[in-house]
């Protein structure tokens, strides 16, 4: 008789610490489900409207093509640009310009400047990239959300640490922050709405704000999603060249 | 005193040891004095003229607010095209120009296709600037032509870090007038060294159309002049000055002056350095005048009180010792302005190369200039070293009693 209630008490306890909400791991993972195909290639049309203090907001569109953790983007519009391309591959940046025969490397550091740091937010997984810590439940600019810090897992990530929220309820990411090596604030990024392709919630609207320069922000907006089967040599330096 | 002048010159000529000691002492002092004086303004020269004409010109015309204001907004602080032509009508009045040139400046990436360095370039117009980069050296390759649109000349230390030989072509991406991006090709003509080897490895020339197309503009960032005489400068940009504010144009101008802080720390320094040894120099030769001289008068005190006893006055005395030490410090100062002009045209004549000063790459040849002003200076200290220091001896002497000068061992 005893032995039964040791065992029931045992048991109660168990079950007691088997339920303890989500990881923060599992918190992230599910994230980053919003923001892609995960392993599978797929593309999407970009369009980005810069902001900047005292000038006409810019417009681009881009096609955008990712496969793993790579990203290949073209540039469509405006004329100026029309025929460029980037690719993303592992930490590194490569961009090619029409009529110029070499592919330009842009290195970590020289991209936390200018658009291509928003290029770099957009593109970044996650998960793979960075170590996550659950800091706990918050509640943000009306929303409550699991505050999650994240820190590079090296040195070659573009920013050392993100301050990152993710609404509780549905598991969609709300807010980050990105950190420079020196604690200095680069980028806020707020995820502001979501759209439903195939049965499954992907991101559709990014703002990313430059917190040092006052009036200095930019929409990414993506439409039209699609799985692609794209081959491995597409998201090469080398083929840049032949674009 | 008549008399005393030729007995004074015959005491020179009767002690003549002592004379050539004294003399001697002069003739080092005006030599150091006049050497030292003249490599310094040698090496001020050099440093000026290098500076002048390897980049910066006499003086540089801009927008106003560039230089305040230029690196953060850059594109609000260009001289268009109507600016340039305005300017020019303006200096094709004025006589003392030798060249006006234009540049673009600009910030950007090098890429060889494999990794890139960040620059900073320039556009320029490749035959006029010839005549003004005559301290950039071109150390592999040819000097860049007007006609080779995309070529252009690479720092040496950048060439090494993104190992780019001449006929390779790389990429340049910079930011456009505008704030947005683009990028051209550049076919390396010649690999260029300055006198700053960290101002090497970023440095990048190439013709200015080029670069006004990659960076979607007909302006630029500055109007260099070079004038007929580096001495024009100030009452030039004065004038220059005038004209504009009388036309109400929103130019500013800088002298080389203005643009180069550490010409001025050299300078300081310099000067510095050279009173210093100055004054060590001047006291070596006055305590070795003024101890010869009191050696002098002390073992002629029993001439003294011969000169004395015959009728001669203590004025006369001192008038003499004194018009002694004149001779002796006038030969000492012209022969010390001859052998320090000689000793400087030697130097120079010699071509010993000095090592490269901190920061360059190249050694230069030793010049010593003959300026006028330590001619005359030198001699003046050594006249006055002599007769000064002769005083106080000579004073001394003639106020002994007769009787105790005669009996003087």
């Amino acid at each position: 008789m005893k032995k039964m209630l040791f065992f029931q008490i045992v048991l109660l306890f168990l079950a007691g610490i088997a339920y303890g909400g989500p990881t923060a791991g599992e918190i992230l993972q599910k994230a980053d489900t919003f923001r892609g195909f995960g392993e599978n290639g797929f593309s999407f049309d970009l369009m980005i409207i810069s902001h900047r203090p005292h000038k006409k907001p810019s417009k681009n569109r881009l096609i955008v093509n990712v496969k793993s953790q790579k990203s290949l983007v073209k540039f469509l519009a405006p004329k100026r640009v029309k025929g460029r391309a980037m690719l993303f591959e592992g930490r590194n940046l490569w961009l090619k310009i029409p009529r110029t025969r070499k592919v330009i490397r842009i290195s970590p550091a020289q991209r936390l400047m200018g658009e291509a740091s928003n290029g770099d937010v957009a593109a970044t997984n996650f998960s793979l990239d960075y170590k996550p810590v659950l800091v706990g439940e918050e509640e943000v600019e009306g929303a409550l959300c699991f505050h999650l810090t994240l820190t590079a897992v090296d040195r070659r990530v573009t920013y050392h640490k993100i301050e990152y929220w993710v609404i509780k309820e549905t598991g969609k990411p709300f807010k980050s922050m990105h950190y420079s090596v020196s604690e200095k604030l680069l980028k806020v990024v707020y995820y502001k709405s979501f759209e439903k392709l195939n049965g499954q919630e992907k991101i559709s609207r990014l703002l990313l704000i430059n917190p040092l320069v006052k009036g200095n922000y930019t929409w990414m907006i993506y439409k039209n999603y699609q799985r692609e089967d794209l081959g491995e040599h597409l998201f090469r330096k080398e083929n840049l060249n032949r674009l | 005193m008549n008399l005393i002048l030729k007995i004074a010159f015959l005491n020179i000529l009767r002690n003549y040891r002592r004379s050539i000691i004294t003399v001697l002492a002069i003739i080092f002092g005006c030599v150091s004095l006049i050497v030292y004086g003249g490599y310094v303004e040698a090496l001020y020269e050099g440093l000026r003229e290098s500076t002048i004409r390897s980049q910066l010109g006499h003086l540089q015309i801009f927008k106003k607010g560039f230089n305040e204001f230029g690196h953060i907004e850059p594109e609000k602080y260009l001289l268009t095209n109507d600016d340039v032509k305005q300017i020019n009508d303006i200096i094709k009045s004025l006589s003392d120009v030798e060249i006006a040139t234009s540049r673009l400046n600009f910030n950007g990436l090098l890429s060889n296709g494999r990794t890139s360095a960040a620059v900073m370039g320039v556009g320029i117009n490749a035959e006029e600037e010839s005549l003004l980069s005559s301290f950039v050296s071109i150390v592999d390759g040819e000097d860049l032509f007007p006609d080779e649109v995309d070529g252009g000349l690479i720092g040496k230390g950048l060439a090494e870090s993104l190992d780019i030989k001449v006929g390779d072509w790389v990429t340049l991406l910079a930011a456009t007038a505008d704030g947005g991006m683009n990028a051209v090709d550049i076919l390396v003509k010649g690999i260029i060294t300055t006198i700053s080897s960290e101002y090497d490895k970023r440095l990048i020339r190439a013709n200015l159309p080029h670069i006004q197309n990659l960076m979607y503009t007909d302006s630029i960032s500055r109007l260099v002049l070079l004038l007929k005489e580096t001495e024009q400068t100030e009452p030039f940009a004065q004038n220059l000055v005038e004209i504009f504010t009388a036309k109400n144009m929103d130019l500013e101008i800088r002298t080389w002056r203005e643009l180069t802080p550490f010409y001025h720390k050299v300078v300081e320094m310099f000067d510095n350095q050279f009173l210093f040894i100055r004054i060590i120099v001047m006291v070596i030769v006055v305590l070795s005048i003024a101890n010869t001289m009191v050696m002098a008068v002390m073992e002629r005190t029993t001439e003294i009180g011969t000169i004395r006893a015959l009728g001669n006055t203590r004025r006369e005395i001192l008038t003499l010792f004194i018009t002694e030490s004149i001779y002796l410090g006038l030969i000492g100062g012209v022969l010390g302005i001859v052998f320090g002009i000689a000793a400087s045209k030697g130097i120079t004549a010699a071509g010993i190369i000095m090592p490269p000063p901190p920061g360059s790459s190249s050694g230069f040849p030793i010049r010593i200039f003959v300026v006028f002003r330590f001619l005359w200076q030198s001699m003046a200290l050594g006249l006055a070293a002599a007769v000064l220091s002769s005083i106080y001896p000579a004073v001394k002497a003639a106020r002994l009693k007769i009787v105790d000068a005669l009996r003087f061992v």
